[in-house]
C-alpha cells in the first residue's frame, strides 16, 4: 500500500478515537484555514478566448472551433432556439441577480497557438502544470494518487487524461468530450441528451446550445473499471464562463467510481457555471459518481464568486442497476444543483448523500429527485446541510413513485445544522406516491450546534473552533463515509476552511 | 397434536428450514434450542403463518388439519397462539379492546357466543390477578411506550386470556430481567395442562430452569440435530453451540 | 385551467343592487378594493404551491354534476355541556336559544370597520380572495372571558347545495376566554374565511368537522393571530368531498404561546382534499406541532403540507410536524410536504413524512390473535387515526 494512504487512514481513525488527539490534528487544520481560499490564485497564461456575447453564431463559431459533426451544430441550435423561449426558474430559494448572458465569454482555450486539446502532457503548457501542482491535482502519472486517473477540465478546453493506456486494455473509454466527440461520434450521438433532454430547463439548455467540454466515459459490458475515474475543473479566464457536459455510459454488469473536483480563483466579479451531467446505468451496472465542489464562493461581503446551476441526472435504464450520488458542496456564491435518478429498471436503485455548507453570503438550494418508475425501486436519501454566517442552504426534493413502482422503497433524512444567528435553513421535501405498496419515509431536523456537545468538548480542553471543527465532522460522517479516501480528506479540510470564522 | 414431517420453508429468498421434523403430543413442553440463524424464529413463524415465511415441502399436521393451508386468524380460531419475539405497538388501540376484539373473532369462528363487556372485564381482571400483573395494562394502548420486559409480559398475559391449545414463546425470555422472567414462567405453568402444548424457542438454557421441558430439541441449519430430555439444554450451557460445526 | 377569474367577475355583476346596498359603505369599499385585486391577478392554475395538486377546474362544476355518495355519519365532536349553537345560512347567523352575556353575535352588516380583519391576499390566495370579493354572509363572534370553558357549535346550514356561498367568521376572543368552538358542515357549498382573533392567555379548543358526500366542495381559509400565553388545539376531519381545500395561517404575535393541530383526512372515490398548515413564527418562545394522519381510497387523492417559517431573532422555538399517509387502493394518490423555513438558530424542529400502506406485520400480530384481515385492516386504520386525534 502506498504510503500517502496509509497516512489518510491515520488521519481518519483520528477523528474516531480520542478528543485530544482531533484537537491536535485541527491545529494543522486551522494552519490550513489560515490560507482561507487557497486555490484562488489566477494562472497567468496565454489564453485564446471568444469576445463576450451569445447569438446563433457564438454557437457555430464554437462547433466549428471544435471542428463538430453537423448533427452535433444542430443539437446545439435546436437547446439554444429552446433556450430563448425559457425563463429563468423561479422557484428556488434564491436570491439570483440578473445575468447579463451577453457579457460571457463562452469559449477559453489556454492555448491559443493550438486550437485542439495537446495530445499529450508533453505538449501541456508548464504553468499549467504548475497551477495544478498548486491545486494537488496529480497529472503525471508516476506522481502519487497511483489508482486515480485524471481528465482536467481547464476553462473550456481538456488538458490531458492520463492512463489512458491502461485503460484502455480492458475496453474502457475516458476522454475529454470533444475528443469522444471525435473518436467516438455513435455513442456521443446515441446517449447525447436522453437523460438530460436540451429543453430540460433553463440552464441546461444554455449548456446544450454552449458547451465546450467535459469528461466522457463508456464501461464496456461486464467489465469493471480498473481505477477511479477523476476530473477536475477550474474556471481561470476572466469573464468566461463554464459549461461542461459530462456523459457515463455503463454497460450491463459494469461499474464504474467517478470523481469530480472543482475550484476557481478568485474574482471580484461574479462567474457562470452552468454544467450537465448524464448517466446511464444498464442491466445490473454501478455508477458512483463523487464531487467535491469548491468553486470560489465569493469574499466576507458576498462580492465575487461562481454561480453554479448544474442538471445532473442518472437514468437507471437496466434491472438491478444502481446510480449513486455523493457531493460535498462548500463552494460557489449561488449554488443550483439537484443530482437526481430516474429509477427505470425493476430492482434498480438510487442513491444521493450530499453535504452542503454554506457560509457568508453564500447561498444553496439543493437536493435530490428520486422518480420510481420501475418495480422494487429503492432510493436512499441523505442530506447534511450547514448553515453558516449570513448564508442562506435549502433542502429541496421530490421522490415520486408511479403507479406501476410497485414495492418501491425510499428512505430520506435531511439535517441542517445552524452556525450563527444570521444563517438560515430550509428544507422542502416533496414525496408523491400513487402505489399502495410503495413506502416512503421522509425524516429531517433542524437545529444549532449542540450545547452539550460543545460543552463537553472545552471541557475537555477543546477550543471552540476545534470543537465545531469536530462536531460538523462528526454531523457529515455518514456521507463523507460513502467518499472515496482522498477525497474524503479533502472534504473535510475544505470543510473546516470553509468554518472560518463561523464563531464570534 | 401437532407433527411437522420434513418441512422446508424460506424467509424472503434465504432458504430457512431443510427438512425439520418435529411432533408435539397433548400436554408437552418442547424446547428448540440453537445457535442464531439456525431457524428457530422461522419455525414459530411458520407455524404461526407469518406470510413472510413460504413453506417449500413438508407438511404440518395440527390436530388432523394441514395447518399450512390455513390463514392465520384460522390459526389462531383453531388454538395456536404465537408469543411474538418483537411484539408489535398499535398506537390508540387499548389492550383490552385488542383482546376482546380477538377473543370473540376466534369465538366466533369456533361457532360460540361472544362474550359481552362484563363477563369479558371479570374474566380478564381475574386473569391479571392469577398472573401477578398490574391492571394498568389493560387500559394501555398495545405495547405502546412498553418496555421490552412488559411486552413480554403482555405476550404472555394475552397467551392466559385466549387459552390457546398449542402456544408458541418465541425468544419470550430475551431481554428480561430475573424478575419479569419469574413472571413470565409463573404465566406459562400456570397455563400447563393435559391438553395444551408448548413450543418454547429460546438461545438460553435460563428460561428452563422455571420451565421445566420434556423435551429439548437442538435446531441448526434448518433441521433438528438432536433430541433429549431437560439435561440436553444443561450440556448446551456448558458446551456451546461450537460442536454444532463439527 | 381557465375562467375561474372570469366566473368571479360575473358573479359580482349577477349580485343584486340590494344585497349590496344593505352593507355599510366600509364594506363595499373593502369589496371593490378586493376587486381592484382580483382583476390585477392571473387565473389560478397548478403551478400555485397550494393548488399543486388539486383540480381547480372543479370550482366551475356545481356538485349537482357529481353522483353523490355518503361517507358514515358525522362525528358529534362536543361532549359534556351543551354548546351554544350558531347557525349560519343564507339569511345569515342565527342563534339557538338565549344568548349568554358571555357571547356577542354580530352580523356581516352590523360589523363596525375597525372590527374587520384585513386578511392579504396575493396570487397564491387567488381562490380564498373570491371571499371578500363576493362576500355574502357570516359576522363577528366575540367571546368574554368566562369561569367555566364554553362551548360554541357553528353550524354551515344553506339551503341552496349548487350555488358558492362565500362567507366569513370573525371569532374575537378576549383575553383569558376558554372556547371551544366547533365548525361543522351541514349543507352547502361553501368558501369560508375564519379568524381567530387570539388575545392573552385565550385556551381555545376548535374543531373543524368537514364531513362532505361525494359531491360536495369547501374551501376554507382559516387565520389564527395568536398573542401571548395562548394554548390552542385545533382538530380537523376532512372526510370526502369531491373537492376540500384548507388552509390554516397562524401567526405567532406573542411569547409563549402553543398551537397544536390534528388532521384526519379520508377520502374516497374521486375526492380530492387539501390540507395546508402554514406556522409563523414570528417571537419567541412558542411552539407549534401539527399532525396528519391521512388515508386515501378508490381514486381518491389527498395533499398534505405543514410549513413553519421562523423568522430572525425567534429563538426557542419548538416546531414539529408529522405527516403520515396511508394508501388504500392502487388507485389512490398522495401527497405529502413538510417544509421548515428556518432563520434563528436557537431552535428545535424536526419533522416527519411517511407514505405507505398498512403494516403487515401489525396486520399479521392481528390476524395471529384470530381477527379476520378485514377486521385486522379496521383496528389498523383506526389506531393510525387515533395518532392525530388531539382531544
Amino acid at each position: 500500500m502506498k504510503p500517502e494512504v496509509a497516512s489518510i487512514q491515520v488521519e481518519i481513525t483520528m477523528n474516531e478515537d480520542s478528543l485530544e488527539e482531533k484537537a491536535e490534528e485541527n491545529k494543522v487544520v486551522k494552519d490550513r484555514a489560515k490560507q482561507t481560499y487557497k486555490e484562488g490564485f489566477s494562472t497567468d497564461i496565454e489564453a485564446f478566448t471568444i469576445p463576450p456575447g451569445l447569438d446563433e453564431d457564438t454557437i457555430r463559431l464554437i462547433s466549428s472551433k471544435k471542428d463538430e459533426p453537423q448533427w452535433l451544430l444542430d443539437y446545439r441550435l435546436d437547446a439554444f432556439r429552446k433556450w430563448q423561449s425559457m425563463d429563468t426558474p423561479e422557484w428556488a430559494k434564491l436570491n439570483i441577480p440578473e445575468i447579463d448572458f451577453q457579457a460571457i465569454s463562452y469559449y477559453s482555450s489556454p492555448n491559443a497557438t493550438n486550437e485542439n486539446a495537446p495530445k499529450s502532457l508533453d505538449e501541456v503548457d508548464p504553468k499549467l502544470i504548475e497551477t495544478y501542482d498548486k491545486l494537488g491535482v496529480p497529472l503525471h502519472e508516476r506522481e502519487r494518487l497511483a489508482g486515480v486517473a485524471v481528465d482536467v477540465v481547464f476553462d473550456s478546453v481538456s488538458v490531458g487524461t492520463t492512463f489512458k493506456a491502461e485503460l484502455k486494455k480492458v475496453g474502457v473509454i475516458f476522454s475529454s468530450f470533444s475528443e469522444a466527440v471525435q473518436d467516438h461520434p455513435e455513442l456521443v450521438q446515441k446517449y447525447l441528451g436522453t437523460v438530460v433532454p436540451a429543453g430540460d430547463n433553463y440552464f441546461a439548455a444554455l449548456n446544450a446550445a454552449v458547451f465546450s467540454d467535459g469528461s466522457f466515459v463508456y464501461i464496456p459490458k461486464g467489465v469493471r473499471c480498473p481505477m477511479e475515474l477523476s476530473t477536475y475543473f477550474r474556471i481561470n479566464a476572466i469573464n468566461t464562463g463554464q459549461f461542461e457536459r459530462t456523459l457515463i455510459i455503463a454497460e450491463d454488469g459494469a461499474y464504474v467510481s467517478y470523481l469530480e473536483g472543482c475550484t476557481a480563483p478568485m474574482r471580484d466579479e461574479n462567474q457562470l457555471h452552468a454544467a450537465v451531467v448524464e448517466l446511464v446505468a444498464k442491466d445490473d451496472a454501478k455508477i458512483k459518481y463523487s464531487t467535491v465542489q469548491n468553486w470560489y464562493p465569493g469574499d466576507e461581503d458576498g462580492k465575487g464568486g461562481i454561480y453554479n446551476f448544474v442538471t445532473k441526472r442518472g437514468n437507471c435504464l437496466g434491472k438491478n442497476s444502481k446510480i449513486s450520488w455523493t457531493q460535498v458542496e462548500t463552494g460557489s456564491a449561488i449554488t443550483w444543483k439537484y443530482p437526481s435518478c430516474i429509477l427505470r429498471g425493476d430492482n434498480s436503485s438510487g442513491e444521493f448523500y450530499s453535504v452542503a455548507l454554506t457560509n457568508n453570503h453564500q447561498q444553496a438550494d439543493t437536493g435530490t429527485k428520486m422518480i420510481h418508475l420501475g418495480k422494487n425501486t429503492k432510493s436512499t436519501v441523505i442530506s447534511k446541510g450547514i448553515s453558516v454566517g449570513k448564508s442562506q442552504n435549502a433542502y429541496r426534493g421530490l421522490v415520486r413513485v408511479a403507479k406501476k413502482a410497485d414495492h418501491a422503497r425510499n428512505f430520506t433524512q435531511c439535517d441542517s445544522l445552524l452556525i450563527g444567528k444570521a444563517c438560515a435553513a430550509h428544507t422542502f421535501p416533496y414525496t408523491e406516491s400513487a402505489n399502495m405498496t410503495a413506502k416512503l419515509e421522509h425524516e429531517a431536523t433542524t437545529s444549532k450546534i449542540s450545547e452539550d456537545q460543545l460543552n463537553y468538548c472545552l471541557q475537555r480542553g477543546i477550543t471552540e473552533e476545534d470543537a465545531i471543527s469536530l462536531i460538523v465532522d462528526g454531523f457529515c460522517k455518514e456521507v463523507f463515509k460513502e467518499l472515496p479516501m482522498e477525497f474524503a480528506v479533502e472534504a473535510k479540510a475544505l470543510l473546516d476552511i470553509s468554518l472560518e470564522g463561523a464563531i464570534g | 397434536m401437532l407433527k411437522i414431517d420434513h418441512v422446508f420453508a424460506n424467509a424472503g429468498e434465504k432458504e430457512i428450514l431443510k427438512g425439520l421434523s418435529l411432533e408435539v403430543k397433548p400436554g408437552e413442553v418442547h424446547a428448540i434450542m440453537g445457535p442464531n440463524g439456525a431457524g428457530k424464529s422461522t419455525l414459530g413463524n411458520l407455524l404461526a403463518g407469518m406470510p413472510y415465511v413460504e413453506p417449500q415441502g413438508g407438511s404440518v399436521e395440527y390436530m388432523g388439519q394441514d395447518l399450512l393451508s390455513l390463514e392465520p386468524e384460522e390459526r389462531a380460531a383453531v388454538g395456536v397462539f404465537l408469543a411474538f419475539q418483537y411484539p408489535v405497538e398499535i398506537p390508540g388501540v387499548n389492550n383490552m379492546y385488542f383482546l376482546r376484539t380477538a377473543l370473540n373473532a376466534q369465538r366466533k369462528y369456533r361457532g360460540e357466543e361472544p362474550m359481552d363487556s362484563a363477563q369479558f372485564l371479570r374474566m380478564v381482571k381475574q386473569k391479571i390477578k392469577d398472573m401477578n400483573m398490574r391492571d394498568d395494562l389493560l387500559k394501555r394502548p398495545v405495547n405502546v411506550g412498553f418496555s421490552g420486559g412488559e411486552k413480554k409480559r403482555n405476550e404472555v398475559f394475552q397467551m392466559g386470556v385466549l387459552e390457546p391449545k398449542l402456544a408458541i414463546l418465541d425468544e419470550t425470555d430475551s431481554g428480561l430481567d430475573i424478575d419479569a422472567l419469574k413472571i413470565v414462567a409463573d404465566g406459562v405453568n400456570q397455563l400447563r395442562s393435559p391438553d395444551r402444548s408448548f413450543i418454547i424457542i429460546t438461545h438460553y438454557q435460563r428460561l428452563l430452569d422455571y420451565i421445566e421441558p420434556d423435551f429439548v430439541h437442538v435446531l441448526a441449519d434448518g433441521k433438528i440435530v438432536k433430541s433429549g430430555d431437560k439435561n440436553l439444554a444443561l450440556e448446551l450451557e456448558e458446551q456451546g453451540y461450537g460442536w454444532l460445526n463439527n | 385551467m381557465v375562467g375561474l377569474i372570469t366566473d368571479w367577475l360575473e358573479r359580482v355583476n349577477k349580485q343584486t343592487k340590494d344585497s349590496i346596498s344593505n352593507m355599510p359603505s366600509w364594506l363595499q369599499a373593502k369589496r371593490q378594493a378586493a376587486l381592484v385585486q382580483m382583476q390585477m391577478l392571473n387565473e389560478p392554475t397548478r403551478r400555485l404551491e397550494s393548488w399543486r395538486y388539486a383540480d381547480l377546474g372543479r370550482l366551475l362544476k356545481a356538485p349537482s354534476a357529481f353522483d353523490s355518495t355518503n361517507y358514515g355519519q358525522q362525528l358529534n365532536v362536543i361532549e359534556g355541556s351543551d354548546p351554544v349553537v350558531i347557525v349560519v345560512d343564507e339569511a345569515g347567523y342565527m342563534g339557538m336559544g338565549d344568548c349568554p352575556d358571555w357571547l356577542e353575535i354580530r352580523s356581516l352588516v352590523d360589523m363596525h370597520a375597525e372590527d374587520w380583519y384585513d386578511a392579504t391576499f396575493d396570487q397564491e390566495t387567488v381562490v380564498n380572495l373570491a371571499n371578500s370579493l363576493l362576500l355574502q354572509t357570516g359576522g363577528l363572534i366575540r367571546i368574554k372571558a368566562t369561569d367555566k370553558p364554553v362551548h360554541i357549535q357553528l353550524v354551515y346550514a344553506f339551503d341552496e347545495l349548487d350555488e358558492w356561498r362565500y362567507v366569513r367568521n370573525q371569532f374575537d376572543l378576549e383575553a383569558g376566554a376558554n372556547v371551544s368552538i366547533t365548525e361543522q358542515h351541514q349543507s352547502g357549498r361553501i368558501n369560508a374565511v375564519n379568524v381567530y382573533d387570539l388575545d392573552s392567555r385565550v385556551q381555545l379548543n376548535r374543531v373543524q368537522d368537514i364531513h362532505l358526500n361525494s359531491a360536495e366542495q369547501f374551501v376554507s381559509m382559516n387565520y389564527f393571530e395568536v398573542s401571548k400565553g395562548v394554548n390552542v388545539t385545533n382538530m380537523n376531519h376532512h372526510i370526502g368531498g369531491s373537492l376540500q381545500h384548507h388552509v390554516h395561517w397562524v401567526n405567532f404575535n406573542g411569547e409563549g404561546s402553543k398551537y397544536k393541530s390534528g388532521s384526519i383526512n379520508k377520502s374516497f372515490d374521486n375526492n380530492q382534499i387539501t390540507d395546508i398548515v402554514n406556522v409563523n413564527h414570528n417571537h419567541k418562545n412558542n411552539q407549534s406541532d401539527i399532525t396528519h394522519r391521512s388515508i386515501a381510497k378508490d381514486k381518491s387523492q389527498i395533499y398534505n403540507n405543514a410549513k413553519a417559517q421562523v423568522a430572525i431573532g425567534a429563538d426557542q422555538s419548538e416546531i414539529e410536524q408529522d405527516l403520515k399517509n396511508i394508501l388504500l387502493s392502487s388507485d389512490a394518490r398522495i401527497y405529502s410536504k413538510p417544509e421548515l423555513e428556518v432563520y434563528a438558530d436557537e431552535v428545535i424542529a424536526a419533522h416527519g413524512s411517511t407514505i405507505g400502506a398498512l403494516d403487515d406485520t401489525a396486520l399479521f400480530y392481528l390476524q395471529s390473535r384470530g381477527v379476520d384481515i378485514e377486521q385486522a385492516r379496521e383496528i389498523m386504520i383506526k389506531s393510525f387515526e387515533q395518532e392525530a386525534q388531539i382531544c
